[in-house]
């Protein structure tokens, strides 16, 4: 009897450490996705630490919250809008943003908050445009998602001879008609990363509007492609890992969230359909110039 | 009305009633294929129209996503006038999700009344693109629950269904009618060929119901037809040697009838003859007894005047004998002719005296007298008178005829007369059964033990009665002796007699050994 208490004893002091000694980065998902398998590639091909990986769509509620509260994960890694938004709550813990549509690192006003934009810096478009002597660009977008983005890219967009034509929507809906009012008056369309103005059917109207108005669409990845958008330019997820990696490796060392500011993806790749391009009357080598850092 | 009759025929002719039939089914058949496909058409139409209905608002549902989601009220009536332009679409509502009617679109060419067929799609945000989110994570966009923007609702106007209809109903009615009528002229030649053979058999057939057996039928094809027509010319030979039999026996029969007929007239010819000549007879008796009589009565007068006149010529001639000595008398001497001469009348006087009786007897014969049964009549007496009879009847011949007459045979109550009938009838059979007329024949009498039965036998020396002759021997006109003049009623009168004197005749004969008859009859006194 005496022999079997020591035992369990002995057990219960080296479970409970384990258990209670917890992990250092907790990765919470929005679903799971191969995109999100690559980013955390490349995060972990930077530093490996100990880890616990919550798929939100597994449950069909998580308290984040308390799991942070509970098992004190040094930071935080979100992959996705959902995850990113159950992330918001957690204030003690840095949290990484990767993947997130929802993420502007400009508009972030979160302390805890960093991470890498999605999309690609307007720098990376802009010669984009001017290789396909596009002057005049139409974008429908929402200010609460896309304004500081568009601000920034006005900016860099004059440096370029190239003028935005912004058009600015509040719901999906609206964007349809948003797009007829840019027909004759613009020489292509952007579509920014914008929850709203590039849901299903308002990038469904993006490409009526090219096909209608044969007006090529610029777009930020290459899943548009078969869709009708002339080009698009995809950052680089493994490099966006390796990016968010860096970020957590930072924070790793105590550093806080203003050590590791957000920033926009490091690598893109240019990819175009040339029988769109060639319909519009564009030439599709001008389109395979690849993005670097 | 021979007309009527050709057409009566014609209608229930096996030829016409298969021909009919066929027709008639070919009818019927063809016209249920025609139902099938009016009613297939039908069906068919409605399903196109429903499907057309359908597909037109999948059309449409699919080309106003973006529209309806977008709530672009002119985008829409915009695409839902181009499809009410095209034929057939009779109206065209497009809903938003909250049941709000965006577009009510009627086509100016359908009433009120028109038949319609409605579908309806539900408008879905299923968008060709990526949301941006499955553009950034790679998950199908189709995994996601796609949004109901709205619905589609199209009305089709099926108010062409019906001429549609009349013109497959016509098309249809008329190939099935093309078809039959090709069926019908083909086949009545292939009919009247195949049915061929039953034509010969059936024409057979009659010929023989109206007894035509020599008519055969052409045998026209090793069909079942043509098995029953050879069934039928075996038959038919069959029955015309069945019935030339029959004509020979009826021949035959006719011809013995015939025989028997003219056998049965010579018969009854010959009894009525006879019957004639019996009454003839009575008459020739009662003539000869009146011609007798007389003469016989004088006889007898004389011979008993004779016979006095010797009485008292007696005492003087045996004086004169005494006196002078025998003389001749008459030839012979006075003492042997006075014997002969008192014997000589007293003969006459007796024989007179039969011939009285003979007369007497034959006379009461003939008429039937005496009927009456009387007591005490003496069977030895019949018998004798019987004798007498026979003796006169003169026919004898070589045939003897013995008699045996017991003694103190106890009288009988019974007419004498038909006795004597009886008993002459029994000899005269048994005479004529002599062959050639020579044999000897006995007649007698008995008593039974008892005393309570007297018989007379009568026996002969004949030939014996075949036993199918006795079967029938107290059948009245029976003979075997009628071309002779046999009655046939002899024995069958014989037997009669001795039947009403509660007596039996009984005939024992076997042939070749002669024959017995012994009358039995009842004592009732004794004498």
């Amino acid at each position: 009897m005496r022999r079997l208490v020591l035992v369990a004893i002995c057990a219960l002091w080296l479970l409970v450490p384990g258990l209670a000694s917890g992990y250092d980065l907790l990765i919470v998902q929005s679903q799971r996705a191969t995109a999100y398998d690559e980013v955390l590639r490349g995060l972990r091909s930077v530093a490996r630490f100990s880890e616990r990986v919550v798929i939100l769509s597994d449950y069909s509620e998580s308290d984040l919250l308390r799991i942070a509260r509970e098992e004190h994960p040094l930071a935080i890694v979100t992959l996705g809008d959902k995850a990113l938004e159950a992330a918001r709550k957690v204030r003690q813990t840095p949290v990484v943003a990767l993947m997130s549509l929802k993420f502007r690192g400009s508009s972030s006003n979160q302390q805890y908050l960093t991470g890498v934009e999605v999309q690609a810096a307007p720098e990376r478009y802009l010669p984009l445009f001017s290789a396909h002597r596009v002057r005049r660009i139409g974008v429908v977008a929402s200010a609460v998602n896309s304004g500081a983005y568009l601000r920034h890219a006005r900016r860099s967009a004059s440096g370029f001879g190239i003028e935005l034509v912004v058009r600015e929507v509040h719901t999906a809906r609206e964007v349809a008609t948003q797009l007829e009012t840019l027909a004759g008056g613009v020489d292509a369309l952007w579509m920014l990363p914008d929850p709203i103005s590039a849901g299903s059917e308002a990038a469904d109207a993006h490409f009526i509007f090219s096909a209608a108005h044969k007006v090529p669409v610029i777009t930020f990845s290459s899943a548009y492609l078969t869709s009708g958008a002339a080009i698009a330019l995809d950052s680089d997820r493994f490099e966006m890992g390796r990016q968010g990696g860096e970020m957590v490796s930072t924070l790793m060392t105590g550093a806080g969230v203003s050590a590791t500011p957000p920033v926009t993806p490091r690598k893109t790749t240019t990819s175009n359909n040339p029988q769109v391009l060639r319909r519009l009357g564009l030439r599709p080598e001008l389109s395979g110039m690849r993005g670097g850092e | 009305m021979n007309t009527m009759k050709r057409f009566k025929e014609l209608v229930t002719g096996f030829h016409s009633r298969l021909f009919l039939i066929f027709t008639i089914a070919t009818g019927i058949i063809s016209a249920a294929f025609v139902l099938v496909l009016v009613t297939g058409e039908v069906q068919n139409y409605r399903e196109r129209s429903t499907e057309k209905a359908h597909l037109l608002a999948s059309l449409l549902a699919s080309s106003i996503t973006l529209p309806l989601y977008s709530e672009n009220v002119t985008e829409l009536n915009r695409k839902a006038q181009e499809l009410l332009d095209s034929d057939q679409v009779a109206r065209i509502v497009i809903t938003s999700s909250d049941n709000r009617q965006l577009v009510t679109l009627k086509s100016a060419k359908s009433s009120a009344d028109t038949p319609l067929v409605t579908a309806s799609e539900t408008v879905r945000a299923g968008a060709a693109s990526p949301s941006a989110e499955s553009a950034l994570s790679g998950v199908e966009h189709s995994a996601l629950k796609p949004t109901e923007l709205g619905s589609v609702t199209v009305a089709i106007n099926t108010g062409d269904m019906w001429p549609t209809i009349r013109t497959a109903i016509l098309k249809a009615g008329g190939l099935a009618l093309l078809f039959w009528l090709s069926v019908i002229v083909t086949c009545y030649p292939i009919l009247k060929r195949v049915t061929r053979s039953f034509d010969a058999l059936t024409n057979g057939l009659e010929n023989m119901m109206e007894g035509d057996f020599a008519t055969r039928i052409t045998i026209n094809a090793a069909d079942e037809a043509g098995m029953a027509a050879q069934a039928v010319n075996r038959l038919a030979e069959a029955l015309e040697e069945r019935d030339a039999e029959n004509r020979n026996l009826q021949e035959e029969l006719v011809n013995t009838m015939r025989l028997e007929v003219q056998e049965e007239k010579r018969s009854i010819m010959a009894k009525l003859i006879q019957t004639n000549r019996m009454t003839s007879l009575g008459l020739l008796i009662s003539s000869l007894a009146h011609n007798i009589n007389t003469p016989n009565g004088a006889i007898k007068l004389a011979a008993q005047f004779l016979t006095g006149s010797w009485k008292d010529a007696m005492p003087i001639l045996e004086q004169a004998t005494h006196e002078e000595g025998d003389f001749t008398l008459g030839g012979m001497p006075f003492g042997v002719a006075k014997g002969e001469i008192k014997g000589a009348s007293e003969s006459i006087l007796n024989n007179a005296d039969r011939v009285e009786r003979v007369i007497k007897d034959l006379r009461a014969y003939n008429i039937g007298e005496r009927n009456e049964l009387s007591p005490g009549v003496s069977i030895n007496r019949v018998v004798e008178e019987a004798l007498t009879i026979i003796r006169a009847h003169g026919r004898q011949g070589e045939i003897t005829i013995t008699h045996g007459l017991a003694v103190g045979l106890p009288g009988i109550t019974g007419n004498q007369y038909q006795l004597e009938q009886v008993v002459v009838n029994l000899l005269l059979n048994a005479m004529q059964a002599m062959p050639a007329n020579k044999g000897a024949v006995t007649i007698r009498t008995e008593v039974s033990d008892e005393l309570t039965e007297v018989r007379v036998v009568v026996t002969d020396e004949g030939d014996g009665i075949p036993p199918d002759v006795m079967k029938r021997l107290f059948e009245p006109f029976f003979s075997t002796r009628i071309d002779r003049g046999g009655s046939g009623l002899g024995l069958y009168i014989s037997n009669f007699i001795v039947s009403e004197h509660k007596g039996r005749l009984i005939i024992d004969s076997t042939p070749g050994s002669g024959t017995k008859a012994t009358v039995h009859l009842p004592v009732t006194a004794t004498t």
